[in-house]
């Protein structure tokens, strides 16, 4: 069964909360037990709904995160590569250094020859 | 005592040392963020990623409580009635969301932490050291300040490098940052055109006023204790609202670190420690609302 559009199910559960918002009105005015509870029971059955409503709204609103999360992850991938590119010329830097004490241990070592 | 020929000599092979460092921090001349500026930030999210497990969690808990009193009202039992108001997946998806952004704002803050520019700047005194020796010169020994200057000099090149390129991820990403982070913001909650709310926190909102309806039914039955009803009502609407506040507060801190980020992509000031206070504060207060929809032991 093909997923209902987000606007559809939000506009569904819209109308569930309005009508659980009358139907709250309607038991804050009841004076009667009877009357009380058929009105509870139907906001039972509503707050069941709402509570589909919002839990197929936050899937569905989730499920599209992943989408907008690549466009961040491109990001981190750019700042990796700036901290490999600091740390090859660091490591470059301490290369020149190291060949310098390498040429100066050869030509110490040519002396005793 | 070196001659001005020797000064000039051992000069130009020092410059040669640090020549790549100098290069490599030109054009670094704007401000980007700071260690002390995205550090927070990143905190700010793992806060974030708190309150939103704890308010997730109550609103399962208190929408679990219902179902169970509404199922029992059913002619049948089955799983359908039972399913959870966030599952699973998609409280995975919205966590796998907010890892990205802390990946994000880790990998920014150790480009620009300064202990790295520090070393480059250390590597740099080095080589330049080397170069004086290989000169056969006092230069160093005879200065004893001379090393530790390169060193700094290096460093605040290497800092201005790495600065600007944090600058230019950060301006980069605030687009997918602010698209996603708005997309979360509505997956709590969105109000439409004639004020209605929908979402996770209208679902709440319609579980708590369930509760409260139960006792007002109870409050018509002949013989009820009134007075411990109406003291049991007033607590609920407190949890209500409590339970309220952590999600509308989730998206203030959502909306705060969309804000904040904005503002370090423009290279202007934020005071993100207060940003992260305030989402650890909320996410304190959803843990308390959790820890009071809890069965008791």
């Amino acid at each position: 069964m093909p997923a209902m559009p987000n606007q559809s199910i939000r506009d569904i559960q819209s109308s569930l909360v309005k009508r659980f918002a009358q139907l709250q009105k309607l038991l804050d005015d009841a004076t009667e037990i009877n009357e009380a509870m058929a009105i509870f029971r139907e906001m039972q059955e509503v707050n069941h709904r709402i509570t589909l409503a919002g839990s197929l709204l936050f899937a569905q609103d989730t499920s599209a995160l992943s989408d907008k999360a690549a466009g961040v992850a491109k990001a981190s991938n750019q700042a990796a590569k700036a901290i490999r590119d600091a740390a090859e010329f660091r490591q470059a830097l301490a290369a020149i250094t190291d060949f310098l004490t390498l040429v100066d241990d050869a030509i110490d070592l040519a002396k005793t020859l | 005592m070196l001659t001005r020929r020797q000064f000039t000599r051992v000069f130009c092979l020092i410059r040669l040392a640090f020549a790549a460092v100098v290069v490599s921090g030109l054009g670094a001349c704007a401000q980007g963020p700071t260690a002390s500026q995205i550090a927070p930030w990143r905190d700010a999210i793992g806060a974030v990623r708190d309150q939103s497990d704890a308010a997730f969690a109550a609103t399962n808990a208190l929408a679990r409580d219902n179902q169970i009193a509404f199922a029992i009202t059913q002619p049948r039992l089955n799983e359908t009635l039972f399913h959870p108001a966030l599952d699973s997946e998609s409280i995975r998806a919205w966590d796998a969301s907010l890892d990205v952004l802390a990946t994000y704002a880790a990998g920014v803050t150790t480009l620009v932490d300064p202990s790295g520019s520090a070393a480059t700047g250390a590597t740099a005194a080095a080589l330049a050291q080397r170069i004086s020796l290989e000169a056969r010169s006092t230069v160093f020994t005879q200065r004893p300040g001379l090393s530790s200057a390169i060193a700094k000099v290096g460093a605040a090149l290497a800092q201005a490098r790495a600065s600007a390129a944090a600058r230019d991820i950060v301006a980069g990403a605030d687009p997918a940052v602010q698209s996603l982070l708005q997309a979360m913001r509505d997956a709590i909650s969105q109000t439409d055109a004639e004020g209605t709310q929908t979402g996770v926190i209208a679902a709440v909102q319609s579980n708590w006023s369930l509760r409260l309806a139960e006792v007002q039914v109870k409050y018509l039955s002949p013989g009820a204790d009134r007075a411990e009803l109406a003291a049991e009502y007033a607590d609920i609407l407190s949890r209500r609202d409590a339970a309220i506040v952590t999600l509308s507060g989730l998206q203030r801190s959502i909306d705060s670190l969309a804000a904040a980020h904005a503002q370090l992509a423009l290279g202007q000031p934020v005071d993100i420690p207060t940003i992260l206070a305030q989402a650890r504060e909320y996410a304190a207060a959803a843990r308390d609302v959790l820890a009071d929809l809890q069965p008791a032991h």
